[in-house]
């Protein structure tokens, strides 16, 4: 038997389900490629390993024991590291100091004996083939040095598995292979890893076995050798979609939003698109290929560094979020619940909040002209609450979405910019989003959206923009695109 | 399925004991505490002058307790206040040609009239309080902080300005805000009524109150909705810089002189009334109207206290606890609306 084992695991959110009956094995020394698109289930498979989510169905079984994690403390006990995208580590302390972090080598109980702490470090990242001065700070490290520091406190604890989420995602091509290296080496001493990436071509290099997620099932799994790039890649996009979300309508012709040339660090290099009302405009790419950076900055809120935004013919300089709303923006922000609403305030005060202007008089806010907008939106976006006074706090995942929808529409926006907006909320609110959205382009209001599923773009936009690295890859118009295309341009095929 | 999750938190509808003690805990323990005192200290408590008295001894802090209530629903505190008070007070004494310094020959000060006196003194605890509010803000430190230097520097000035004494000799005209009365009841309690219910309406019925709230509950999901949160953050902060303008002026007003040491219970006493009335230290809930209830609870235990005899030191115990009691109640209630969410 494997020397782990996850079995048959499923795990319901309200309305989804994250993962189907999903078996996956490691053996000791072993490497498994771990890929999928963005919300097939990986991150959900690994946090029910790790011990941060504890109500699932099926078993995990390490050393032909049956485990049953409550907390990440026990599974880390157990043997299981989890090495996450954004490094756990303590820049102001030095390598040692963090390589040790919460296992401290002290004389008499409580006096740090600095020399013991000097030698194990040194010894752990001897044994991995890694040359660091344990008294640096971690600060001063790079971040491939600083993914290698990780990788020895996770052995410092006696790790027998590893798991690494998109490790090689800030490093150089030099610091990736000294990775490879130290995992291979890894490899031969008995540790397992779980390599979780988008980077295909790094899975099939590193790799002994790939587990294929889509939708939150297994669609494949195997020996390396089993596998070729774009073999993964038909397995991840799966091709039961149906396209049939939308006809496309071009009942309007002005030109809503032109950008040209935007450019913000390294996280949108040169982009130039245009939008014209009822126009809905896909903009695709990986996790941290800039989407979000690309919609922040059109709004105001990420300060360009280079670039015109030109809105209805007239060069428009946004300098905040206020300059975007009265130039007729809207933005519905990635995560709903920090950005999108006050949680604290009911319904009715968040649908009003960006109107307060049109309810208005000298300052004073008017119940009968605020209460027209209230119950007009609330009816139209179908939000089920008990009444409009319900805090937003208590309100499921879908209805907040649709509050936030709400204050925009309430805005009589001309352009609504939506960041994955139908992230975590359950299929049938989901699908009513999507009638929103085909409504709203009747109406001639221009949509950007950022998603990271690929079907719902599809089958909503008139045109996908693809963008990697923060760079536009292509365009694909609604005839042209699937998945295929779309993750190719992506990652980079 | 997916149509039936309308709302999953079916207790938020519900009126639970729990619910009822939370919100209106205060008003139950304000009456017991009424009707304890009325029983204790039979003939003395229940008067219309003790009441009276009272209101009066209550109506300074509860300026400058209302107010602050703004500053805390917007998630900041400010604890220069007191400071500001006690610098408006010597501010307001001195600028009235006859004052006089006690133990130094001669008046002091610029000569101007009353009216010229109070309109100034009004200016600097709002300049006070902008400047405060645009250091916040701006250059963005912890308001924690700015307030702590700020308040080290009003009591700095007062100190200089009365070189150290206390201040006398004021108008007569001036006392009339302090110790006057109208209708039977003294002007100060009349001052502090209007003042609640002008905050009140701000807080409640406003532009500029639903963008305090906003603020408080979330600083970020407010600034994308085109808050202009900058603006409405210095504002509060020179509200309550105002209103310890006015409270310096009522309090001189009233003790007829001005002394540079800060009042050292208001501090303590206008953030435990906020407290005690139910505005969370998180930001984003509260009520002005409610603090009242704080104050006039604070007052009466004060007030009992001393009517039955207990000293002073015990007091200070007392009421430092009552404070803790608060916000540990806060800070309970806050857990269980929101949780330590793991996802």
């Amino acid at each position: 038997m494997s020397y782990l084992v996850m079995n048959d695991i499923t795990k319901d959110f309200p309305g989804v389900r994250a993962l189907d009956n999903v078996t996956i094995e490691l053996e000791r020394g072993e490497i498994l490629g771990l890929v999928g698109e963005n919300g097939a289930g990986k991150s959900t498979l690994m946090k029910i390993l790790t011990g941060l989510l504890v109500d699932y169905r099926g078993d995990i079984i390490i050393d032909g024991a049956k485990k049953l994690f409550s907390s990440p403390i026990e599974s880390i006990r157990t043997g299981i590291s989890y090495i996450p995208q954004e490094l756990n580590l303590i820049p102001k302390m030095r390598v040692y100091e963090n390589i040790l972090l919460g296992q401290e080598i002290s004389d008499a109980g409580f006096i740090i004996n600095y020399k013991k702490m000097f030698k194990v470090s040194e010894t752990i990242l001897n044994n991995i083939g890694v040359e660091i001065n344990v008294n640096d700070f971690v600060e001063n490290l790079g971040t491939g040095s600083q993914q290698l520091v990780e990788i020895a406190r996770a052995l410092s604890i006696k790790s027998k598995i590893i798991i690494m989420d998109e490790p090689t995602s800030a490093l150089t091509s030099q610091e990736i292979e000294k990775l490879f290296d130290v995992i291979s080496n890894l490899a031969k001493n008995g540790t397992s890893t779980i390599y979780i990436s988008h980077k295909l071509e790094e899975v099939l290099t590193i790799a002994n076995r790939i587990a294929v997620l889509k939708d939150g099932k297994l669609v494949g799994r195997g020996d390396v050798k089993e596998f070729d790039k774009n073999k993964l890649i038909s397995m991840m996009v799966g091709h039961d979609v149906s396209q049939e979300f939308r006809q496309s309508t071009s009942k309007y012709q002005d030109v809503i939003l032109e950008v040209k040339n935007l450019h913000y660090k390294d996280k949108v290099k040169d982009i130039s698109f245009s939008v014209k009302a009822g126009e809905v405009l896909g903009i695709a790419g990986l996790m941290g290929s800039g989407r979000t950076e690309l919609l922040k900055s059109i709004f105001g809120i990420l300060r360009l560094e280079k670039g015109e935004i030109i809105i209805s013919n007239k060069k428009t300089d946004i300098k905040n979020p206020l300059d975007a709303i009265k130039n007729g923006m809207g933005l519905v922000p990635e995560d709903r619940k920090k950005e999108g609403l006050i949680l604290k305030l009911n319904v009715a005060d968040n649908i009003v909040l960006s109107i307060l202007n049109k309810v208005s008089k000298f300052g004073i806010i008017l119940n009968r002209l605020q209460n027209k907008y209230i119950k007009e939106y609330i009816q139209y976006l179908n939000i089920k609450v008990a009444s409009s006074q319900m805090l937003a706090l208590n309100l499921s995942g879908g209805n907040q979405q649709k509050t936030v929808i709400a204050k925009w529409l309430a805005t009589s926006p001309k352009l609504l910019l939506l960041d994955e907006a139908t992230h975590g909320i359950d299929v049938g609110a989901k699908d009513e989003i999507y009638n929103l959205i085909r409504s709203f382009s009747e109406k001639g209001i221009a949509i950007i959206m950022v998603s990271s599923e690929l079907a719902e773009l599809i089958g909503l936009c008139d045109r996908i923009i693809v963008i990697r690295d923060g760079a536009m890859m292509g365009v694909l118009s609604h005839e042209e695109a699937n998945e295929e295309k779309i993750m190719k341009l992506a990652m980079g095929g | 399925m997916s149509t039936k999750i309308g709302y999953r938190d079916s207790r938020s509808s519900r009126l639970t004991a729990g619910k009822v003690l939370s919100n209106y805990g205060i008003f139950i323990a304000f009456i017991i505490l009424f009707v304890v005192l009325s029983f204790l200290a039979p003939g003395k408590f229940l008067t219309v002058l003790n009441i009276l008295n009272i209101a009066k001894q209550i109506s300074i802090v509860g300026l400058l307790a209302t107010a602050l209530t703004l500053v805390l629903i917007m998630g900041e505190i400010d604890i220069s206040f007191a400071g500001l008070t006690t610098l408006c007070g010597i501010a307001v004494a001195t600028w009235q040609g006859s004052a006089l310094i006690q133990g130094i020959e001669g008046k002091v000060g610029f000569t101007m009239p009353v009216p010229l006196a109070m309109f100034l003194t009004l200016l600097l605890g709002l300049a006070g309080g902008l400047i405060v509010g645009l250091i916040v803000t701006k250059v963005r430190v912890t308001a924690l902080l700015v307030t702590l230097g700020a308040g080290a520097i009003y009591e700095g000035f007062a100190l200089f300005w009365s070189k150290a004494r206390a201040v006398t000799g004021l108008k007569d005209s001036f006392k009339i805000f302090g110790q006057g009365y109208s209708l039977g009841v003294p002007n100060l309690v009349w001052i502090f009524i209007v003042f609640v219910i002008i905050i009140t309406f701000i807080a409640k019925k406003t532009k500029f109150g639903r963008h305090v709230y906003a603020i408080g509950g979330n600083i970020q999901a407010a600034y994308l909705s085109g808050v202009p949160v900058t603006r409405v953050r210095t504002i509060v902060f020179g509200i309550l810089g105002f209103t310890a303008a006015l409270s310096g002026i009522l309090l001189t007003s009233r003790l007829n002189s001005a002394t540079p040491e800060p009042q050292p219970t208001y501090m303590l006493d206008a953030i435990a009334a906020c407290v005690i009335g139910g505005t969370s230290l998180a930001g984003g809930v509260g009520n002005p109207a409610r603090t009242v209830i704080g104050v006039l609870f604070l007052g009466v235990i004060y007030n009992g206290l001393t009517l039955l005899g207990v000293p002073v030191a015990l007091q200070y115990i007392i009421k430092g606890a009552i404070i803790i009691g608060a916000i540990v109640l806060d800070s309970m209630k806050q857990r269980t609306e929101g949780g330590y969410v793991k996802e």
